[in-house]
């Protein structure tokens, strides 16, 4: 082996709070948000995120519960639109458009959400797929639209002869696939996953991850998640979030997946992937 | 997942592992010494019981390797945990292969036997000391793991003996390559001797890769370490 000695300009830190820590730029992000705080009442739950998001690709959301993940995800389809008392302050822009100026609607079908207990409606399959469609004004192509959707997902081939049965027949992981292909049915660019095998069994749960895999060649997909394993097998990028005493919730570390479950650079970033917070 | 849930099992399992890379440390230091002084002693009936003794060696390798298998895949660890797991594969190797070069120095003695040498070793047991330290210190290292900067600088002072321990083997070859020529009956044990110094300039050099992995496993920075030829 080659002589070998310490490179001694090279300064690794694996100090907090270096901005450069949380910061990465991409040329024609889908998602962004500036300086973004929420507040539940008077409370502030996050802090002055600024993250992008690229175009189809994975970014999971990771850190502790209560670190302000699914808040930070609601914003970017404005689903905090719907709890009372949450106040989104800073700019949350999709494609460079500030979500706030578009018409709810639009982003909810532009930027799906699964969430992690499946919530089909208490309708048949084919009904559950075909109501994004049908809501946005869609009359013809439905059968093919459902169809197209539920091999998108993955489930065709399981319900294919029974889709005028009522979906809550399905199992938990049949299910959460048919909440993905709904969201699928209207076209989305991105889809927002808020711990999304977390009521499931491991298989359910490995079919699900292929699935993510699999949409990430058209679509963008954006997931929190606790599992730090299927973080690294699915995702591009990971952003970790932490709160710190005051509890309040804030971006601290964002990077390639590698990077941050390989060798992150903040220090609790690194407690909180190998196990030692959390 | 198992190292969300909670580490006590990851942390039992590391240290199960470092207690048994411990051991063979003092298992190749010991083997150390026994190669030399049965070496200069000529004491065949030590050479010997080191060459029958390597295989416990290997073995203990083999186990610190299953081991670290068996964690990984249990626990599926990360960054630190991940890099500290793969090392003690690497360091396991590199300790096994120490072990199989003094028991090629035993071979040698039990070649050369009983015969009188033809060398006062002046610089052999120069080599000796310096291997010795780079091992030590290097083993020491990984096994404490000091903070960044104290064991970046305790791995320097491993690398710098690196460059003396080479011109030392060079003496040794050259010397040895000149009264060969001049006298044919030097041949044999000169030969034998030129493999003791080279078998040295080997365990130098494993035991700096020991000190780079305590770098790697403490920096998580592969590039932390550059070869000599890569720098201006
Ligand atoms: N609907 C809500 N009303 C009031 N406080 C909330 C609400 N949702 C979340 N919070 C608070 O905001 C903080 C962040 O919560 P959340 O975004 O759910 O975190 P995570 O998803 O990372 O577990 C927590 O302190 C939580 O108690
Ligand atoms: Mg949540």
């Amino acid at each position: 082996m080659i002589k070998q000695k310490i490179k001694s300009q090279k300064k690794i830190n694996k100090s907090s709070d270096n901005e450069s820590n949380k910061i990465i730029n991409f040329s024609d992000p889908v998602l962004e948000s500036i300086n973004l705080n929420v507040l539940y009442g008077k409370v502030l739950a996050v802090k002055e995120v600024n993250i992008q998001v690229p175009k189809n690709k994975v970014v999971s959301l990771i850190g502790p519960s209560g670190c302000g993940k699914s808040t930070l995800i609601r914003c970017f389809n404005r689903m905090n639109d719907t709890i009372r008392i949450a106040r989104v302050n800073g700019q949350v822009l999709y494609n460079k458009r500030d979500v706030s100026d578009m018409d709810p609607a639009e982003v909810r079908y532009r930027i799906g959400m699964v969430f992690q207990k499946p919530n089909p409606f208490p309708k048949s399959i084919y009904e559950n797929v075909a109501f994004g469609p049908k809501v946005n004004g869609i009359k013809e192509n439905l059968d093919e639209i459902v169809e197209t959707s539920l091999r998108k997902a993955d489930l065709w081939k399981e319900v294919k002869d029974r889709l005028k049965e009522n979906a809550y027949g399905l199992s938990g992981g049949q299910q959460q696939r048919l909440c993905i292909a709904r969201t699928l049915a209207v076209n989305p660019e991105v889809i927002l996953m808020d711990e999304p095998c977390s009521a499931l069994d491991p298989i359910s749960t490995d079919r699900i991850e292929e699935l993510i895999k699999d949409l990430s060649s058209s679509v963008t997909i954006v997931i929190v998640t606790h599992n730090m394993q299927q973080a690294v097998r699915v995702s591009d990028y990971a952003a970790c979030m932490m709160a710190g005493e005051e509890r309040i919730g804030e971006l601290i570390e964002y990077g390639e997946v590698d990077q941050i479950f390989g060798n992150p650079k903040d220090k609790r970033t690194e407690e909180y992937v190998t196990g030692r917070i959390g | 997942m198992a190292n969300y849930h909670g580490r006590k099992s990851l942390d039992l399992g590391l240290l199960e592992i470092e207690t048994k890379i411990n051991a063979l440390d003092l298992k190749i230091l010991e083997v150390f010494e026994d190669t030399f002084s049965s070496f200069y002693e000529k004491d065949l009936e030590k050479s010997k019981k080191v060459i029958k003794n390597d295989y416990l060696i290997n073995k203990s390798s083999l186990e610190i390797e299953n081991n670290s298998i068996e964690v990984i895949r249990r626990e599926t660890p990360l960054a630190s945990d991940m890099r500290k797991l793969t090392s003690y594969m690497f360091v396991s190797q590199e300790l096994e292969r120490i072990g199989d070069y003094l028991s090629g120095i035993c071979k040698i003695n039990l070649k050369i036997g009983k015969k009188p040498f033809i060398t006062k070793f002046e610089k052999i047991p120069k080599m000796e000391a310096i291997a010795k330290n780079m091992l030590k210190d290097s083993i020491k290292l990984f096994s404490n793991v000091p903070e960044e900067k104290k064991a970046i600088k305790a791995a320097r002072k491993i690398f710098s003996q690196d460059d003396e321990i080479d011109y030392l083997n060079y003496q040794v070859q050259n010397d040895l390559i000149k009264r060969m020529s001049r006298d044919s009956k030097l041949v044999e044990q000169g030969t034998y001797i030129i493999w003791v110094a080279h078998n040295l300039e080997r365990i130098s050099d494993r035991a700096n890769n020991i000190a780079e992995r305590t770098i790697y496993v403490i920096t998580g920075d592969s590039g932390a370490i550059v070869p000599y030829e890569l720098e201006e």
